[in-house]
């Protein structure tokens, strides 16, 4: 039991760290991007060849996360910062990313092979907190979530550069009045979302591996966990992550573990649709007793 | 002049597919990427009862039933959550198709799939090469393509594009909020219930592999490339997404290149065509001529009124 819940908390955290990349470039920066599995896996792919080349272990894993964010930076002003500027609709910028994300499972099938590689192979090490034993890669990714999270959230609230995402997210048309630059501001976006999403993507690759198409799963999660706990703030989706990996963690303990994708999928649906009903149900409530009154 | 005839045979199949998905995306402005799981319903319903019970034509026949049914549960879900969660949704019975069809071995032979599917017969006669599937997928496609279009024609088709363009006005106007959302959704299940069933006939078997993610850009592209609210666009997309993807074999650049080659080209088809071609190779035709009078609001609610049930 206690395993399990363990497993539940580092998978919370890994979902977290992603759903925290979602959420802040779908509140700054206004899209939805189906690219961000790519550039999970570029950090993935980048700590991989860094480590190849000889660096150890933290050297090659921070600068695969600056490969992904320099990558998701150059992207964004070839690919969505033109179709934002001509105000393309959020379907035809979804496509796009979607065509991105093809485009790079090919490229790094071709120069990586279709075998799986593992970063940090050699990290085996466990360790006993509180009845609960932990791999050195679930506490990296509970540790990674604790330290980046708050400090997204202070970075966001207390720093000057960080108000001005704040006021874009809030209301784009006073920002750009008070003289916010909104390129610079939706380039240094992308560069915290590929910060969060490759920092995701290196743990995710010492306990899974890395190939091409192992983002696209992590990523859908983390996209549940923030339609759950909805863009408009960056603490709840995280809890919904959380919560909702502790949940499958604990359904998934009883049945076979080829069944762990279709457990979590269905669950959250199912909690999303429960949210959006119950939600309803209390607007109308809401309307009837306006109307009443 | 065989090659040239499965070649064919392939654009068919996948315009048929490519339409199915042209109903919801295009006339009902629901981004669904359930598309290729409602294939693969359809494929592996007629791949299981050709197998289990040697009775190819029935599951020709039940193939789109089973899958519009499917679809009709999805697009129930999809359309309840509104807005983006239609993207989860589609994508959760992506994979919970793929990992039902890889797990169930027993029924479905998990990763190997189901081969040796005997053939369709028509009149006593197996439906093995590529002329005679072709006299079966034309008029089948004809049949698809009249249909979709006569739907789309419709007041019904109106309703669905009323809803698209503008999901809390049409309501106002006595326009179902979800019905024809969900209608929509199964009409499209139902036809790529028919490309899989017409692609188990043409491959004589069927696996996870055949209804994956790759697939699943492939039709994308098709739409987005051929005009995302023109049944003629899908059969355009499909020639060139189809003939893009035998281009390996026409110019090699090695094992690995090649292997990856028609997915990294889709891929940049959907980025290119959404840079320099939003609405695709054929532009949506509007339905009714509103006279350029008065501002947008009113045009709309014009037109709007044309869809209002007579009493």
């Amino acid at each position: 039991m206690t395993a399990v819940l363990s497993h539940g908390l580092s998978s919370g955290a890994l979902a977290a760290l992603f759903t925290v990349g979602i959420a802040l470039a779908w509140r700054v920066v206004g899209l939805i991007d189906f690219h961000l599995p790519a550039v999970f896996v570029v950090a993935g792919y980048g700590s991989v060849s860094f480590q190849d080349l000889g660096l150890p272990l933290l050297p090659s894993a921070v600068l695969g996360v600056g490969v992904a964010a320099g990558y998701a930076a150059l992207l964004f002003l070839l690919v969505h910062r033109p179709l934002l500027r001509r105000g393309a609709n959020p379907d035809v910028v979804l496509i796009a990313t979607l065509g991105l994300l093809a485009m790079a499972q090919a490229t790094l099938g071709w120069v990586y092979g279709p075998v799986r590689r593992y970063p940090f192979s050699g990290v085996q090490a466990t360790v006993e907190i509180v009845g609960f034993r932990f791999s050195a890669a679930d506490l990296a990714a509970i540790g990674l979530a604790i330290l980046l999270i708050p400090a997204l959230l202070t970075f966001l609230r207390r720093t000057s550069l960080g108000l001005s995402l704040e006021a874009l997210s809030e209301n784009r048309q006073l920002a750009l009045v008070t003289g916010v630059n909104e390129p610079a501001a939706q380039v240094l976006t992308y560069a915290l979302v590929a910060v969060f999403a490759g920092a995701a993507g290196v743990v995710s690759g010492v306990v899974a591996g890395v190939d091409p198409a192992i983002g696209v799963g992590p990523f859908l999660v983390a996209f549940g966990a923030v339609l759950v706990g909805g863009h408009q703030s960056l603490v709840r989706p995280v809890v919904a992550a959380v919560l909702l990996q502790i949940v499958v963690a604990l359904i998934s303990w009883q049945l076979p573990a080829q069944w762990d994708r279709t457990v979590l999928f269905t669950a959250i649906v199912a909690t999303f649709l429960t949210r959006r009903i119950v939600v309803r149900q209390v607007q109308r409530r809401r309307v009837t007793q306006l109307a009443a009154s | 002049m065989t090659y040239l005839l499965a070649v064919l045979l392939t654009i068919c199949i996948w315009t048929v597919v490519a339409q199915g998905l042209v109903l919801v995306f295009g006339h009902g402005g629901v981004f669904s990427v359930a598309q290729i799981a409602c294939m693969g319903v359809g494929g592996y319903t007629a791949a299981l009862i050709a197998s289990g019970y040697e009775s190819p034509g029935l599951g020709f026949l039940l193939a789109p039933v089973v899958a519009a049914a499917v679809g009709a549960v999805i697009g129930l879900a999809a359309v309840a959550g509104a807005g983006e969660s239609a993207l989860l949704v589609t994508f959760a019975a992506q994979f919970v198709f793929e990992d039902v069809v890889t797990n169930l071995r027993g029924l479905t032979g998990g990763a190997n799939g189901i081969s040796a599917i005997p053939p369709l017969t028509v009149s006593g006669v197996a439906l093995l090469d590529p002329p005679e599937l072709l006299a079966l997928t034309v008029p089948v496609l004809a049949v698809v393509a009249l249909g979709l279009w006569a739907l789309t024609s419709s007041p019904w088709g109106r309703r669905l594009r009323a809803l698209r363009d503008n999901r809390h006005a049409a309501p106002a106007y006595g326009v179902p909020r979800t019905a024809p959302l969900v209608q929509a959704f199964a009409v499209s299940a139902g036809v790529a219930g028919i490309g899989g069933a017409l692609y188990v006939a043409t491959a004589g078997f069927v696996s996870p592999h055949s209804f994956g993610l790759d697939q699943l850009v492939m039709v994308l592209t098709i739409v987005v490339l051929g005009g995302q609210t023109r049944l003629a666009g899908a059969a355009v997309g499909a020639a060139i997404v189809v003939l893009l993807q035998r281009l390996p074999a026409y110019v090699s650049f090695g094992g690995s290149v090649d292997q990856h080659l028609p997915q990294f080209l889709f891929g940049l088809l959907l980025v290119l065509a959404m840079l320099l071609l939003p609405n695709g190779l054929l532009r949506e035709r509007p339905s009714v001529r509103i006279e350029p009078r008065g501002d947008r609001t009113s045009q709309f609610t014009t037109w709007l009124s044309t869809l209002r049930r007579t009493p």
